[in-house]
């Protein structure tokens, strides 16, 4: 766990690693970056309470889709950061209650969200997300 | 604008619009503005300035900043909408609205700016409950 606030000197950098830890499914260090009351509303409205929460939540997440987020712009003050994500899903397996609606294998669905992080001695303590567009490509069926 | 007081510049953009002072709005719209949330589309200036006269006298309309941040030439801001029917408003973007019906809503909102002027406005619905 890391000891130093990550977020206490260079905001967009520390931004980056963290969303690269998430892709990585490095759920510990991407952990290390929230206050131990950190809440997370996700696109859909869905509150995720605590860091146990969110990585249950994540690892479900990656055992059916592979997920790569890509952060098109960030900036941020000493308590908040803003951020437009990309991020894209690819079903490895049929997933019919995905969260964003039902997604075949092979399917993919890329969400580009807006999303406000609040910083609180140095860590995020509450992350919200709003979907500004979603984008299904679905698999084509087997000729 | 003035790069260095962008936040005043924002704030006096969302008076203007809470005061229904359209001449005041339309001066913050660069002429290819392209504005969009989900419910309506603009792809200009007069487009935007088209679909508030639309609305104009039959619904009240609150804008307040609960979140800013900014840099130059983009601001990021959580928006709450009350938007209240001074009568029956059957065309009202997303769904009708009767007379003195209210609706609140919150945007979580990216506005580009170039020359002094919104060029890009985009607004995402946040669904989580107040």
């Amino acid at each position: 766990m890391t000891q130093i606030p990550p977020f206490a000197s260079d905001a967009s950098a520390a931004f980056a690693r963290y969303i690269a830890a998430f892709n990585a499914g490095d759920f510990e260090t991407a952990c290390s970056y929230y206050a131990d009351d950190i809440r997370l509303t996700i696109g859909n409205g869905r509150v995720l309470c605590g860091r146990g929460e969110i990585v249950r939540f994540y690892t479900g997440v990656r055992q059916v889709t592979r997920r790569t987020i890509k952060v098109l712009d960030c900036f941020a003050s000493n308590v908040m950061l803003a951020a437009e994500l990309e991020s894209e899903f690819l079903a490895v397996t049929d997933v019919p209650d995905f969260t964003s609606g039902p997604l075949r294998q092979g399917d993919r669905m890329y969400i580009n969200s807006f999303a406000f992080y609040d910083i609180d001695q140095g860590r995020f303590s509450r992350i919200r997300a709003a979907v500004f567009h979603r984008i299904w490509k679905r698999c084509p069926d087997p000729a | 604008m003035v790069q260095s007081n962008q936040r005043q510049w924002f704030d006096d953009y969302i008076a203007a619009l809470n005061r229904d002072d359209l001449e005041a709005v339309a001066a913050f719209y660069a002429p290819d503005l392209h504005l969009t949330d989900g419910m309506i589309e603009c792809q200009s200036a007069g487009a935007a300035m088209e679909s508030h006269r639309r609305l104009r006298g039959r619904v009240m309309q609150r804008l307040e900043v609960v979140s800013y941040i900014d840099r130059p030439g983009r601001i990021a801001a959580e928006i709450r909408k009350t938007e209240q029917a001074q009568q029956d408003v059957p065309d009202f973007p997303g769904a009708p609205l009767a007379k003195g019906e209210q609706r609140t809503s919150i945007g979580f909102v990216m506005y580009d700016i170039a020359d002094g002027c919104f060029i890009r406005i985009r607004a995402a619905p946040y669904k989580a409950a107040p």
